[in-house]
């Protein structure tokens, strides 16, 4: 049911986003992306709804690194960070310093090519159309605007990062925006950031196989190690 | 947390209790509900409770058990039309790559999935709140894209049951939702308890505040951000029960069978509610029967309230952890006893 879940979110990475954060980490690079520099960003993340109560806005600020082998971070400000490792197996990790908690996903589906990969776009239900080319923090975004019963959307990503720069959705009292600011490209201090997965936590690991007839019923375990994913 | 000068007058409301509370501006109130074998274990004293805050062992200045009204907020996920369809048709023959299941999978969903079920969000909402009383207040708050306040705070068992009748009707579907509108729609009740609360100045003490909220698991479909509306509870002092609506799944069925632990763990993962439900010391259901929940009203209202004084150091606006459970001596005589309770507060 999980891999439904991921259906759901990935139908609508556009359309859905995290409450406070857009998943951005769940884009479309499967694949390492075509610029691989090393880089650090803020991530703001911003809601407004128009209540009974008057208009309620909240902010929420969040830091994103990216090392040049592959790796990703993204942590919020509350002891939550996202890891995602694309040198073999895309693996995600979900880790909550608070509860000391791991939660892995790793696909072991081969990936295809990056030419073998379908446009993401063309299968989300919301369809998107590109609206030119902006510049944002230095970078060629693509954008796209897209309508879906209900909800319009905005999302601006550079192709050569893989990434999502910009995105917002509207309801009709609802307006959530995320943007990745203050990008600088360098090699990251590896003492200082690291995209290791804490061991000494407790640690739950989800593998996904597309071939995987057992739809709901995941091949699960409860310990560290990864045997049960190959 | 108010100040709990207004404890006092729930003592008036209580029968039989002898005046425990002690009137202080400082006190941190956790509510706490042991329950051994599905039902509550009564009698129990402070002595008989351990109490971390911020893994420091703290002295419980009082406790008590009483029996006071509710406030309760309704949260109900309304019926997605067309929405699993809509997905359906979208994704391309023989998946996407990886990136994608086949639409073969899909077909064999339930057609509830992702688009919830009137009957089963009626049932789920009227036997949550079965075990209404008099001086209990309802609110109902439906979201899809959207919030709305179905009902305000009435204590009319009938205008309560007629708000629940209405999510049965179709019209009162959405055709989309996104994941902001979950949390929003708890702020939504954060606040309605928050009016209720200016409508009767000794409301913070003299009753309880609790969230029942009922979606799918599956239909969100991913993680949020729950820690700001975690705090956002402990700071209102205000229990979130969550409910899965959905149709039980391999997954589900195996958590809601398990007495916790590891496979709950798993679930708090996955959905949010259910961890905001952990949180905050509310009930986590999934997988409901066609008749579950049974009243969660009781569970709340026989809870035990223990208070101790909020250390004078800190600033206000401080998120700290809270660990409530037996005392070794009361663990000898309840060995198998689930203690459930908030698991933080905000300083003020």
């Amino acid at each position: 049911m999980r891999r439904i879940g991921t259906l759901v979110l990935l139908a609508a990475t556009a359309s859905i986003a995290h409450a406070q954060f857009f998943d951005f980490l769940a884009d479309w690079s499967a694949t390492p992306p075509a610029d691989g520099r090393a880089f650090t960003a803020d991530i703001t993340a911003t809601l407004k709804a128009k209540t009974p109560w008057g208009e309620i806005s909240t902010v929420e600020q969040g830091k994103y690194w990216r090392n040049s082998k592959g790796q990703d971070r993204f942590d919020d400000s509350y002891g939550l960070s996202r890891l995602r490792d694309r040198r073999g197996p895309v693996i995600q990790a979900r880790v909550d310093r608070e509860l000391r908690l791991v939660e892995i996903e790793e696909k072991t589906a081969p990936r295809g090519g990056m030419q073998e990969q379908p446009d993401p776009w063309n299968i989300l239900p919301v369809a998107f159309t590109k609206g030119g080319q902006r510049n944002i923090e230095g970078l060629k975004a693509t954008v796209r605007t897209g309508s879906d019963h209900g909800v319009s959307y905005e999302v601006w990503t550079s192709d050569k990062l893989g990434l999502v720069l910009y995105a917002r959705y509207k309801t009709d009292t609802t307006v959530f925006e995320q943007k990745i600011h203050n990008i600088h490209f360098a090699e990251l201090d590896a003492a200082a950031i690291s995209f290791a997965i804490p061991s000494e936590f407790h640690t739950h690991i989800t593998c996904w196989s597309v071939s995987d007839a057992e739809r709901e019923a995941p091949v699960q375990t409860y310990e560290p190690g990864r045997e049960l994913c190959r | 947390m108010k100040p709990l000068l207004v404890l006092l007058p729930m003592l008036g409301w209580a029968q039989n209790a002898p005046p425990l509370f002690t009137a202080t501006t400082n006190n941190v109130v956790v509510d706490v509900a042991v329950t051994g074998d599905q039902h509550p274990v009564q009698g129990l004293t402070r002595e008989d409770f351990v109490l971390l805050d911020n893994g420091h062992a703290v002295v419980i200045e009082g406790i008590a058990q009483e029996q006071v009204p509710l406030d309760v907020v309704l949260i109900c996920q309304v019926p997605l039309r067309g929405f699993l369809a809509r997905v359906r048709t979208t994704v391309p023959e023989g998946g996407a790559g990886g990136l994608l299941p086949n639409p073969s999978d899909l077909v064999s969903l339930p057609p509830t999935f992702a688009h919830g079920d009137p009957q089963r969000l009626m049932n789920a909402a009227a036997n949550a709140v079965v075990g209404m009383r008099a001086g209990d207040r309802v609110a109902m708050v439906t979201y899809g894209r959207d919030p709305h306040i179905a009902l305000r705070f009435t204590g009319d068992r009938k205008a309560v049951a007629s708000g629940i009748k209405r999510l049965g009707d179709p019209e009162n579907g959405d055709d989309n939702i996104v994941l902001t509108s979950e949390g929003l729609a708890i702020e939504y009740a954060v606040r309605l308890l928050g009016d209720a609360e200016k409508d009767e100045a000794h409301a913070p003490a003299s009753r309880r505040r609790l969230i029942i909220l009922i979606s799918s698991a599956n239909g969100s479909g991913t993680h949020y951000a729950d820690e700001p509306i975690i705090r956002r509870l402990w700071d209102r002092n205000i229990v979130l029960s969550a409910i899965d609506a959905g149709p039980p799944t391999a997954a589900t069925t195996h958590v809601e069978r398990s007495t916790g632990g590891e496979s709950q763990t798993i679930l708090f993962q996955r959905f949010n509610p259910v961890r905001i439900a952990q949180a905050t010391g509310g009930n986590r259901i999934v997988a409901v029967d066609p008749q579950d929940p049974g009243d969660l009203l009781t569970s709340i209202r026989q809870r035990y309230t223990l208070w101790f004084p909020q250390p004078s150091d800190l600033a206000p606006g401080e998120a700290r952890t809270l660990k409530v459970d037996l005392s070794p001596a009361a663990r000898l005589r309840f060995p198998d006893a689930v203690v459930r309770a908030r698991e933080g507060y905000v300083t003020h």
